[in-house]
């Protein structure tokens, strides 16, 4: 660092030493007041365990994402619903369209599992 | 686990220093007040179970994000408050000119000390500061008025110590150019 740029740097430094020590009598008190409605918020241990927990979930939950995070999990648990219940109707749709056209194959017929299974799907109960 | 003693002794010690940060970033006393207190009040709220060694780092940070999203939601009222906001200096709004005391006198050869009981050179100092970009004002102060060292500066900042020195150097150059051309020039400082 050359001469004037340390010359530089201790010439604020004081300047702003010189501030510090005669901030207004107006300003310490708004600062002391700031302070204390800051401290107002400590909560001692005990009390922390169980108040604190809860109040750092809730304000989990006022996160910005949180909201947009929980639509978009609603909506794929609702589209995978959907999605699952629409592909066993289609199931047994294609298998009726077969039979009532005939088009299913003759070894449809011989296998008892299927014959069971549409037994089942007919009455679920 | 800081008590509630140790933290207010600890804020006690920090605010004045505190609120000169936010003031030479927003330029606006009731504005960097408010800032300093969001600072405190998110510092008690959620770190208030961390030990007292790592107090000074995070109130630091806190800060430094507070009076960037101060100035994130400024710079988007300004957006649609002025139409033409765009293309004017970001830092035109809500300036105080810290110049606009100083009289045309040269203050060029008195002794700094005598020259820091003036408050033309202090504001000439401050408004030199203000004019720096926000990083560069960051690393200056902390690395010259709070006399932290470059690892210290680096880790506060959450950047290299190559950037800090380069911040740094801008910074003094930038200040030293500054100061001359208002007449403050090298002088016997001891």
């Amino acid at each position: 660092m050359t001469d004037s740029h340390q010359h530089t740097a201790r010439l604020v430094k004081a300047a702003l030493d010189h501030r510090l020590e005669n901030e207004s009598e107006r300003l310490q008190l708004r600062l002391a007041t700031a302070r204390q409605s800051a401290l107002s918020q400590y909560k001692p241990a005990e009390e922390r365990s169980t108040w604190w927990k809860v109040s750092h979930v809730l304000h989990l939950a006022q996160h910005p994402f949180a909201y947009s995070a929980s639509a978009c999990l609603l909506t794929l648990a609702i589209g995978a619903g959907w999605w699952m219940t629409a592909q066993d109707t289609q199931d047994q749709v294609d298998v009726d369209t077969q039979l009532l056209t005939d088009e299913l194959p003759p070894h449809a017929y011989l296998d008892e599992q299927f014959s069971k299974w549409l037994e089942d799907t007919r009455n679920p109960s | 686990m800081a008590s509630r003693a140790e933290l207010s002794q600890f804020l006690v010690d920090i605010e004045k220093r505190a609120y000169r940060h936010a003031r030479l970033a927003v330029q606006h006393e009731d504005t960097a007040l408010d800032l300093v207190q969001d600072a405190m009040l998110k510092l008690v709220d959620k770190y208030q179970d961390k030990p007292v060694e790592e107090l000074p780092m995070l109130f630091h940070r806190i800060l430094q994000n507070v009076i960037t999203d101060h100035h994130r939601r400024q710079k988007v009222r300004n957006f649609w408050v002025l139409p033409f906001s765009l293309f004017t200096k970001e830092d035109d709004d809500d300036e105080v000119d810290l110049l606009s005391t100083v009289e045309s006198e040269s203050s060029y050869g008195q002794d700094p000390r005598k020259m820091l009981g003036n408050q033309q050179t202090i504001n000439i100092i401050e408004a030199g500061l203000a004019r720096l970009p926000a990083r560069q004002r960051e690393a200056f102060l902390l690395r010259y008025w709070e006399e932290h060292d470059v690892a210290t500066t680096a880790a506060l900042m959450g950047c290299s110590e190559g950037s800090v020195k380069t911040h740094c150097a801008r910074a003094n150059a930038s200040l030293t150019q500054w100061l001359s051309e208002h007449g403050i020039k090298e002088t016997d400082h001891d």
